[in-house]
């Protein structure tokens, strides 16, 4: 009770953050006194457990969670654990509000497993065959991993060789800047920064100078160095009239060897040429383009560069003029020599445009502009989808916990051949929107995923994409035939049944075929004599294409309309039932359609779980915490 | 489906490959050849206004990455591209 508050203090403050752990507060806690900063938590009357006590947590017997008597008392310590005077007259459980919450949390554990053994025993099966898919996964993974690695390799490799290329480029630009010019290397240097950057803004200039050059500059060494000075002086001044600006004829004369001023200079005069009336759209792309290539070929064309001035410098006023005629002189000049790599870029889409428009009148020819944004949309992170509360909390809360992670609509979540479900497909299918190609394929996808894994549960069946005759039917002599390529001889005399669902007129309907008995049926969740117009086109498209995989001619058999399936009652579930009766009749009992009565209550569970079985073919949100 | 058929023409050339859309008529698009298909794809749906997530893109009857490439793919001049609408019903 009697304690220093300066010497109890901190001592209380630190039991207050050790209750909730400390074991037992036991023999060696000391009476203490209530410290004004903590008045509610102790008590008048209460025995405190010294700072100390933490020390004997170790020892097992007096720690009180792992006992389930003591935690089954727990729950009736709750209320009155709230009064502060409660808390000490129990010895051995230091009754804060912290620790209550998770003994009673490891309390209701217990009789949650009180023994149903079925449901055990599924679970483990469950279990069982989800690791199997998972070390399936985990193979296939790692093998994609091994080539991903040696790619990587080879990338690296190519990196360090491009790299390696560069080096003896410029490597070799210096050499030739100091051959031709030993004496005089700083104002060669600044030569060399104002050709590149000439060429770069006007290559029609320097690709005249590259051609001349070679023979001009074995001629005199001594002339060239006085050339340079003297081209360095135009250049600016050639600059200067081209921008009009006396504030830069300043800053060229002041700086000329500043590169930093060159580029800014040079920007201006890009922008003069381009808005020539000489330049048209296709040079300015051009230019664009070359600048890379250009800084390559650049060092052989350097010294020429030097005898070009003289000319320019006799009618600087006329440069601008003069410009456009050189280039288009040059070009014809340049184009044999140097480039030639230039001219392919330039020329192949001249070139294809006329091409492709003798093809067809009709053509459009349209550019994919390489800044335009990509950005993705975002998605929600969060729904309220109607299924969320029937289903059981480990899929409710790894549904939520994907939702989450996936923050785009685009983000791809099940992807297999033409097979594609992404974010926003999922948030169709949980909202209890209408389905779509991919959700139908994809939930067949997962059925024969199934069935290979333990073969033998249900029937083997083969599966024809709703785009199959959707493609052909819309017209445009569409190439359908990947769609079954897989319906081959062998492959139909080990099943029973194909599978077609079809869309059409917004609404899914099931036809099967069934081989064993040698006639089609029917599911229709909307029935309507409308809806089996269609059918004789689907099967002869069908029949057409798969023709050498059957004996008979699959056109004569029969078409069975099934009656008494469960039907729905709204307008948007019908892609949801094509679903729920491919998963019925591939079951290997006799079907007993009025079984399955309450499908019409079930389709939020249905969508769903189907969501949740997507998520879990997804490695990465598998492992996402 | 209910889509358009959309061939598309790949050029070799270093920076050129053409797409041609086909719902009656052709349109051809210029893509390099290690530029991402969703920038293609993207243009698109903006042409035809229509939802990026709506359509079905295939190359050989493959569905294609919005992040593949061209080169990938080893898509070669000529090579056409079916852009396929999704079809939903309830």
């Amino acid at each position: 009770m009697l304690i220093d508050n300066s010497s109890a203090h901190p001592q209380i403050e630190q039991l207050q953050i050790d209750l909730p752990r400390q074991s037992c507060p036991d023999v060696s806690s000391r009476p203490s006194s209530p410290t004004p900063s903590s008045p509610p938590i102790i008590p008048t009357t209460s025995q405190i457990p010294t700072p100390y006590s933490p020390e004997r947590d170790p020892t097992p017997s007096q720690f009180p969670t792992p006992s389930i008597p003591q935690t089954i008392d727990t729950p009736s310590q709750i209320p009155a654990s709230s009064s502060p005077a409660r808390m000490p007259t129990h010895d051995q459980i230091p009754s804060t509000s912290d620790k209550e919450p998770s003994t009673v949390h490891v309390s209701n554990s217990p009789p949650a497993e009180t023994p149903n053994w079925d449901y055990v025993k599924e679970a483990i099966i469950n279990l069982i065959s989800k690791n199997k898919f998972l070390l399936n996964k985990v193979t296939s993974l790692e093998s994609s991993n091994d080539f991903l690695t040696r790619r990587v390799a080879a990338l690296e490799q190519a990196v360090y060789e491009l790299k390696e290329a560069n080096l003896k480029d410029g490597n070799v630009q210096k050499l030739m800047s100091t051959e031709n010019t030993a004496s005089v290397k700083p104002t060669e240097t600044a030569c060399s920064d104002k050709s590149s950057s000439r060429t770069q803004t006007s290559k029609k200039i320097v690709s005249p100078s590259s051609v001349v050059a070679p023979n001009v500059v074995e001629e005199e060494q001594q002339n060239i160095q006085d050339a340079i000075n003297l081209k360095t002086n135009e250049d600016e001044r050639l600059a200067d009239k081209q921008t009009g600006d006396s504030e830069e004829e300043e800053l060229a004369s002041t700086c000329k060897s500043g590169i930093a001023r060159r580029v800014q200079l040079r920007h201006d005069r890009k922008r003069k040429f381009v808005s020539t009336p000489f330049t048209t759209g296709d040079r300015r792309r051009k230019k664009e383009k070359i600048p890379a290539k250009k800084k390559v070929i650049l060092p052989i064309a350097e010294p020429s560069k030097e005898q070009v001035p003289v000319p320019v410098d006799a009618a600087p006023s006329k440069s601008a003029e003069l410009l456009p005629v050189a280039a288009e002189s040059i070009e014809v000049e340049a184009a044999p020599v140097e480039a030639a790599l230039d001219r392919t870029d330039e020329l192949l889409p001249v070139d294809k445009t006329p091409i492709k428009k003798t093809q067809d009148d009709q053509i459009i020819v349209a550019e994919i502009d390489e800044s335009m944004p990509t950005d993705p949309q975002a998605a929600p992170e969060f729904i309220d989808y109607p299924g969320r509360e029937l289903i059981s909390v480990e899929k409710k809360f790894f549904i939520d916990k994907c939702l989450r992670y996936l923050k785009y609509r685009g983000d791809a979540i099940f992807s297999e051949g033409y097979i594609l479900i992404c974010r926003s497909q999922i948030d169709e299918l949980l909202l209890s929107e209408y389905l779509d190609n991919n959700h139908i394929d994809a939930f067949a996808m997962l059925l024969s995923k199934s069935n290979e894994e333990i073969s033998g549960r249900k029937q083997p069946f083969l599966y024809v994409s709703s785009f199959h005759w959707g493609y052909y039917h819309h017209g445009n002599n569409a190439n359908t035939a990947h769609f079954v390529s897989h319906v081959t001889r062998t492959a139909v005399e080990k099943v029973n049944l194909i599978l077609v669902p079809i869309i059409h007129g917004q609404h899914w309907t099931l036809l099967v075929c069934n081989l064993s008995q040698k006639n089609w049926e029917f599911y229709d969740s909307l029935p309507k004599a409308t809806h089996k117009a269609i059918l004789p086109e689907v099967i002869s498209h069908l029949y057409k294409e798969t023709e050498n995989a059957y004996d008979e001619d699959i056109r004569l058999w029969p078409i069975n309309t099934i009656a008494n399936i469960p039907t729905q009652a709204n307008s948007v579930d019908c892609g949801m039932y094509v679903c729920k009766y491919m998963e019925t009749v591939i079951q290997l009992e006799q079907i007993n359609w009025l079984d399955h009565t309450n499908w019409e209550a079930s389709m939020p569970i249905f969508r769903a779980e189907f969501a949740y079985a997507l998520f879990c073919t997804n490695m990465d949100l598998l492992t996402i915490t | 489906m209910s889509g358009t058929n959309a061939g598309e023409e790949k050029k070799q050339d270093q920076g050129g490959a053409h797409i041609n859309l086909k719902d009656g008529n052709e349109v051809f698009f210029r893509i390099k050849r290690n530029t991402q298909l969703k920038k293609l794809i993207k243009a698109y749906c903006d042409r035809q206004s229509v939802d990026l997530n709506s359509i079905a893109f295939l190359f050989d009857g493959r569905r294609l990455g919005a992040e593949q490439t061209p080169d990938e793919l080893e898509m070669e001049d000529g090579d056409e591209i079916d852009a396929m609408l999704h079809q939903t019903g309830g």
